[in-house]
C-alpha cells in the first residue's frame, strides 16, 4: 500500500481532550492561517525547523510510521470508544497524506476526527468525507471582516464548507458521523454576546452538530513563536469562571450542548 | 502462554454487558453525602493507638499481656525441656484467665483483644518469641555469622526480610473455613483425627493436642464476649443505640463464631473475630478482612428475603465494620517516617465466583458506597477486576476516583487466576483469591504465602560502580566492577552475574534457615484451618500445609534497565564518552559541567516506560533470566520460589541512602516503584506505560504493581473504566491508580481545612492527603506533575 509523507508536529498519546474516549492525536505540520492566538505556531511551516537552540521541530514520516504509532494504543480506543484524531497546523491542507492515513485508520476500524478550521477548497474538502467520523471544526469569528483581520483568511468557504459537511452526514444518514463545533473564546474578540449569538444560531442550522466546546484563550503560543519570530498577540488572559459564563450565555441561543473544554 | 480468564467463563459475559450508566441511584450526588459516624469514631479513638504500631490505651490489655507471660514463664521454669508447641500451648491455656474483653456500645462488633492495630497478632508471636527466640541458639539452627550476615545485607540496603530467614507476618484468616463450619466445626475434625492419628506420630498428636486447647480458648473467649455483654447491659445509663448492640452481643456470641453465621451480622463479625483473636491466640500477624460481597452475600440474601434485617440496617452495619478499621489508628497524625500509616486492614471486593461469574452486587456497591460515605481511608479497598468485569463496576471505581477518594488497589483476575491455575491451584480455588494487606494474592483457607522478602536490584549495580570493599566484605556479595567492559554486552553480563549470585546466596540462606521459624512460633489453630493441615497433622511453620509459596520481589529494577539503557547508549552507540569516563561520572554525581553534558545525553536515551522494544525487550530480559535462573530451588518447605515486582516505600527511603547512578538519578534521589518507570525520566502518557508493562513475561510472576497517578482534569469515570478494562486484558497483577490535579494539591497544601477528604495512594497504602508530611505531600504532587 502506498505510504504517503508529510512533516509531523508531535504524536500524543492519550488524549482526552480531542474528541470522544481515549485517543491519539497526530499534529500535522502546516497551516494557511495566521491566527493572532494560535497556540501553536511552531505548526505554521510545512517544513521541518529548528529553533535557534538547535531542538528541531517536527519529523517527517510517512502514514505507515504514523499509523503503526496509533495502533499501539487500540485497545485503548475500543475500551472507552476512542480513536485517532488528527489535527494541525491544518488537516486539510495536507489532504494526500491526511485521507491517506484516515483510510488506513478505517481499515484497522478506528475511529476518526479531525480537527481543522474548515479551511480547504471545496473539492479537497470532499475527498475527506467518507473517511471522517467526526469533525471538530474551529469556529473563531463569524463577523467576516474580522475573521480576515484575525486569521489572514476569509470565513466564506470555511463556512461553506461546514455546510457541506452537514449536508453530507445528513445525506448518508450516518448517525455515527457528527461535527463538534470549537471557539476559542478571547475576550474582547470574539466573546460579545452578537457573536455568541451568531454561533449559537449557526450551530441551530446545522443538524449534523451535536456539541459546541468552549475553549477559553490560554497563551501557549507566546513563547513558541518569541523563538521563531513569529507575528502573534498577546490577549487578555481569561478570569477563572470566565468560560462558566460564556458556556451560560451561549446556551441560550442554541438547544445544543454547551461544554467547557 | 497466557491463560485467559476468558476462557473458563463462558457464558458470564452476558451479566457483564457494559450498560454505560453508574449504579443506578447509588452515585447521584444526594446519596452520596458524608454520614456522621463520630459518636462511633470518638469511643474507638479513645481506644485504639494514635499510631498504627502503637498499642491501644487501655492499660489492662498490657497487664494481661505480661500475666499470660509470667503464667508461661513460671510453667517454662517447671519444665525446662519444653518445645515451641509446648508455649503454644501454655499461651492458650492461659489466656481465658487474664483475656480483657472490650465492647463498644456504639459497635455491634465483638473481637477486640488489644493486638496490634494494623495487623493483628504480635503481641502472643512476642511472647512466644521470648520464650523460644533461643531456639536459635540453643538447638544451633542458626549460626551467629548466618545472623550477622542477614543483619548487614538489610542494613546495607541489599534485601528486606520480615522476620529473620522467614517472612512471619504476611497471613491470610482462613475466612473460608470459618464461615462454613466455625471453629467447633474445625474442633470437631481435629478431634478426629486425633483419634486416628497413629500412636507413634508424636509430633503429630502434640500438633492436634496443641490447635484442640487452642480451639477451646478461642470458644472461651467467645463466651467471655457473651458475658461481659450482658454485664454492660446491667448500666443503666447505658444509651439506647448501646442497649441494642449489647443485646445483639449478648446473643451472637455464645453461639457464633465456634458455630458458623447464621446472619449477615454475625457473618460480619466473624471476619473481624477471626482476623483479630485468631492472630492474636496463634501469634499469626493476620491481614485481610475476606471477601465480604462474596462470603456473606447468601447470609445477607437470606436475612433480607425474611425481613430479618433492612437494607439501611444492613449499609449501616457495613459502614460501622469499617468504620472500626479506619480508628485501628489515628489517620490525622502527620505522616512522616517509614511506616506510619502502613496499615494492613483489607477487604477483598467484585472479581468472580467460583463458577467465573462477576460478582458485583448489592453488597459490592454499598462496601464502596459506604467506604466513601463514612469519610473512610481504611480498610483498604482491594477491587477484584477483569477483562470482563461489568463496565458498571468499572465506572463505580472510577466515579470514586474522580472524588478523589484514591483508596483503591486494584487487582487483576486475569493475571492471578491463571498463575494459580499453571501452579496446580484449581480453578474453583482460584477463582476465590483474596488481595492481602500488601499486594499479593491469596487463596482464603488454602495457600499461606511467605511473601514479604526483598531484594534490591539496583543495590548490587550500584556496588559495582561506587565500590567499598568493607561493605562486600560484610554483606559477602561478590561484586565484579563494570570498569573495562567493551561492549554493552558484557556490562548487562556483569550486572546480571553480579546480582544473580547474590540472589542466589539470598534464596541459600532462606532455605537453609527458614524452617526454624516451626521452634519458634507455630500456628496450630491456623494450621487446622487451612486446607491440608488436619491430614498432614504438622505445623504451617513446618511445611504441613502445601501450597506456601516463597516470593521473592525485585526491587527497582525499572533503575537497573534504565542504566544499562544509558550506558548502551551514550558509550557504545552515540559513544559520547568512554564507559570509564561515564561510570566516573556517576561515581561524582554527576559532578561539573561534563557530568551535566552527559546526564543530559542520558535522559535522551531510551528507557523502562517509553513503550520501545528496546526497552521493552531489556525489561523483559531481566525478569525471564531471573525466573529461569530460580526455577528449579526449593524452599525450607518444599515449595518454589516465586517472583514478584512490588512497589515498597523503599521506593524513597532506599533511594534516600543510595549513591548515584547511570539511569542519570542522582545521589539520594528516590527509586521507580514497582513496573512505573522512573518518575525522573517519564515523558510518556498512560497508556505508552501499560503498553510497556503489557510487552512482559508476566507468567514469570505471582505479583506486580505500577502505581500510576492520573491528571484529574483530563479523566472522567469513563476513562478510568477503559483503563482498567485495557490493565486488566493484558497488564501486570496490580493497578494503584492515583487521581489528582496539581492545582488541587497544591491548594490542598495551602488551605488543607478545605481538602480533608482528599485521598491519595502514598505505596501500598492510602492517606488524607493533608496529613502527610511536606516531604510525602511533595512526592505525590510531583508524581501527578509528571503524569
Amino acid at each position: 500500500m502506498n505510504s504517503q509523507k508529510s512533516v509531523i508536529l508531535k504524536i500524543d498519546k492519550f488524549s482526552t481532550y480531542d474528541g470522544r474516549g481515549i485517543r491519539t492525536v497526530v499534529f500535522l505540520k502546516g497551516c494557511p492561517l495566521r491566527c493572532q492566538w494560535c497556540h501553536s505556531p511552531e505548526s505554521w511551516s510545512f517544513q521541518v525547523e529548528k529553533y535557534p537552540d538547535g531542538e528541531k521541530i517536527g519529523t517527517l514520516m510517512s502514514t505507515n510510521e504514523v499509523l503503526d504509532e496509533v495502533l499501539k494504543d487500540k485497545d485503548f480506543y475500543d475500551a472507552s470508544n476512542g480513536g485517532l484524531t488528527i489535527s494541525g497546523g491544518e488537516v486539510l491542507a495536507s489532504p494526500d497524506f491526511a485521507i491517506e492515513l484516515l483510510k488506513k485508520a478505517k481499515a484497522q476500524q478506528i475511529h476518526t476526527a479531525i480537527e481543522t478550521s474548515g479551511y480547504a477548497k471545496a473539492n479537497v474538502l470532499e475527498r475527506f468525507l467518507p473517511y471522517v467520523d467526526m469533525w471538530l471544526w474551529d469556529v473563531k469569528h463569524l463577523d467576516a471582516k474580522k475573521h480576515l483581520f484575525y486569521t489572514g483568511k476569509s470565513v466564506e468557504p470555511i463556512l461553506k464548507n461546514l455546510k457541506c459537511v452537514n449536508d453530507f452526514i445528513l445525506s448518508e444518514c450516518n448517525l455515527q458521523r457528527t461535527i463538534i463545533l470549537r471557539c476559542p473564546m478571547i475576550k474582547n474578540v470574539n466573546d460579545d454576546i452578537l457573536q455568541l449569538k451568531a454561533i449559537g444560531e449557526l450551530a441551530e442550522t446545522l443538524q449534523a452538530v451535536s456539541e459546541i466546546d468552549v475553549e477559553p484563550y490560554i497563551p501557549f503560543g507566546l513563547d513558541k513563536a518569541k523563538r521563531l519570530n513569529l507575528p502573534i498577540k498577546e490577549f487578555e488572559i481569561p478570569v477563572r469562571d470566565y468560560g462558566t459564563k460564556i458556556v451560560a450565555e451561549l446556551s441560550k441561543f442554541t438547544s445544543k450542548l454547551v461544554k467547557l473544554t | 502462554m497466557s491463560l485467559s480468564r476468558r476462557t473458563f467463563l463462558k457464558g458470564s459475559l452476558l451479566t457483564a454487558t457494559a450498560t454505560g450508566v453508574v449504579g443506578q441511584s447509588l452515585l447521584n450526588a444526594a446519596t452520596l453525602e458524608k454520614i456522621d459516624y463520630s459518636a462511633l469514631r470518638k469511643q474507638l479513638r479513645e481506644y485504639y493507638p494514635d499510631e498504627c504500631h502503637g498499642r491501644v490505651k487501655d492499660k489492662r490489655q498490657g497487664d494481661s499481656v505480661k500475666n499470660i507471660e509470667n503464667t508461661v514463664r513460671a510453667w517454662v521454669k517447671a519444665n525446662p525441656n519444653y518445645d515451641a508447641l509446648d508455649i503454644r500451648r501454655e499461651i492458650y491455656k492461659a489466656i481465658p484467665e487474664n483475656f480483657v474483653p472490650y465492647l463498644f456500645s456504639e459497635s455491634p462488633f465483638y473481637f477486640e483483644a488489644g493486638v496490634n492495630g494494623g495487623w493483628a497478632g504480635d503481641i502472643p508471636a512476642k511472647i512466644a518469641e521470648k520464650m523460644c527466640g533461643q531456639f536459635y541458639k540453643r538447638k544451633n539452627l542458626v549460626p551467629d555469622e548466618a545472623f550477622q550476615l542477614l543483619r548487614n545485607r538489610t542494613k546495607e540496603k541489599f534485601i528486606l526480610c520480615c522476620g529473620p530467614f522467614v517472612d512471619k507476618m504476611h497471613h491470610v484468616p482462613p475466612m473460608r473455613t470459618i464461615i462454613k463450619k466455625g471453629f467447633g466445626g474445625v474442633y470437631d475434625e481435629v478431634k478426629k483425627a486425633l483419634q486416628e492419628c497413629p500412636k507413634n506420630d508424636y509430633l503429630g498428636r502434640k500438633e492436634l493436642e496443641t490447635a484442640l486447647v487452642g480451639l477451646e480458648t478461642i470458644h472461651k473467649i467467645q463466651l467471655i464476649f457473651a458475658e461481659e455483654a450482658k454485664k454492660r447491659l446491667k448500666d443503666s445509663n447505658l444509651s439506647q443505640i448501646g442497649r441494642k448492640n449489647f443485646e445483639r452481643i449478648a446473643d451472637s456470641a455464645q453461639r457464633c463464631p465456634w458455630e458458623a453465621p447464621k446472619t449477615f451480622y454475625e457473618g460480619l463479625n466473624t471476619l473481624w473475630f477471626v482476623r483479630e483473636i485468631l492472630g492474636y491466640a496463634d501469634g499469626t500477624w493476620i491481614y485481610a478482612l475476606g471477601r465480604p460481597d462474596w462470603l456473606l452475600k447468601d447470609l445477607y440474601e437470606t436475612d433480607i428475603a425474611s425481613g430479618r434485617l433492612t437494607k439501611t440496617e444492613a449499609l449501616d452495619l457495613i459502614a460501622r465494620f469499617m468504620v472500626v478499621a479506619d480508628c485501628h489508628h489515628d489517620g490525622m497524625i502527620p505522616v512522616k517516617g517509614y511506616a506510619d500509616h502502613e496499615m494492613e486492614i483489607p477487604i477483598t471486593l467484585g472479581g468472580c465466583d467460583k463458577f467465573g461469574k462477576p460478582v458485583y452486587n448489592e453488597l459490592t456497591r454499598a462496601f464502596i458506597d459506604m467506604h466513601y460515605k463514612a469519610d473512610c481511608v481504611f480498610p483498604k479497598l482491594h477491587c477484584r477486576i477483569a477483562s470482563d468485569s461489568p463496565q458498571e463496576y468499572l465506572l463505580h471505581i472510577g466515579e470514586m476516583m474522580m472524588k478523589g477518594h484514591c483508596v483503591f488497589a486494584l487487582f487483576n483476575d486475569d493475571r492471578h487466576i491463571p498463575y494459580y491455575l499453571n501452579k496446580g491451584i484449581s480453578l474453583e480455588d482460584a477463582r476465590e483469591y483474596i488481595g492481602c494487606g500488601c499486594w499479593n494474592g491469596y487463596i482464603d483457607s488454602i495457600m499461606d504465602a511467605d511473601d514479604a522478602n526483598y531484594v534490591s536490584v539496583i543495590r548490587t549495580l550500584e556496588a559495582a560502580i561506587h565500590r567499598n570493599s568493607t561493605i562486600e566484605k560484610e554483606t559477602k556479595i561478590d561484586i565484579i566492577p563494570l570498569d573495562n567492559a567493551t561492549t554493552p554486552e558484557e556490562v548487562r553480563n556483569i550486572a546480571y552475574r553480579n546480582f544473580i549470585k547474590f540472589f542466589r546466596s539470598v534464596m541459600g540462606e532462606y532455605t537453609r534457615y527458614g524452617k526454624s521459624y516451626a521452634q519458634i512460633s507455630p500456628h496450630p489453630i491456623y494450621t487446622m484451618c487451612m486446607q491440608g493441615g488436619i491430614q498432614s497433622r504438622r505445623d504451617t511453620t513446618d511445611g504441613g500445609i502445601p501450597v506456601r509459596p516463597r516470593v521473592i520481589t525485585l526491587a527497582f529494577l525499572g533503575n537497573v534497565v534504565d542504566s544499562l539503557l544509558a550506558i548502551e547508549n551514550v558509550c557504545f552507540e552515540k559513544k559520547l564518552c568512554s564507559l570509564n569516563e561515564f561510570l566516573d561520572v556517576v561515581r561524582s554525581n554527576w559532578n561539573g559541567e561534563r557530568g551535566q553534558q552527559i546526564r543530559k545525553a542520558v535522559f535522551d536515551s531510551p528507557y523502562w516506560g517509553d513503550g520501545s522494544k528496546k526497552s521493552c525487550d531489556a525489561m523483559a530480559w531481566w525478569i525471564q533470566n531471573i525466573h529461569d535462573d530460580i526455577e528449579g530451588f526449593i524452599t525450607d518447605q518444599g515449595n518454589a520460589y516465586h517472583l514478584a515486582i512490588l512497589v515498597y516505600r523503599e521506593f524513597l527511603f532506599w533511594g534516600n541512602a543510595a549513591n548515584a547512578t547511570p539511569d542519570g538519578r542522582r545521589k539520594g534521589d528516590r527509586f521507580a516503584q514497582g513496573f512505573s518507570p522512573s518518575e525522573y525520566r517519564c515523558k510518556e502518557g498512560a497508556t505508552t506505560v501499560l503498553n510497556s508493562i503489557a510487552s512482559l513475561p508476566h507468567e514469570c510472576l505471582i505479583a506486580s504493581n505500577a502505581n500510576l497517578s492520573f491528571d484529574k482534569n483530563a479523566m472522567s469515570a469513563e476513562t478510568f473504566a477503559a483503563i482498567f478494562r485495557v490493565f486488566a486484558k493484558k497488564c501486570g497483577h496490580l493497578l494503584q491508580p492515583n487521581c489528582n490535579s496539581v492545582e488541587e494539591l497544591i491548594d490542598a497544601q495551602k488551605h488543607p481545612e478545605r481538602h480533608r477528604n482528599l485521598m491519595v495512594k502514598v505505596c501500598g497504602f492510602s492517606a488524607r492527603f493533608i496529613a502527610l508530611s511536606k516531604r510525602w505531600q511533595n512526592e505525590v504532587i510531583e508524581r501527578h506533575r509528571l503524569s
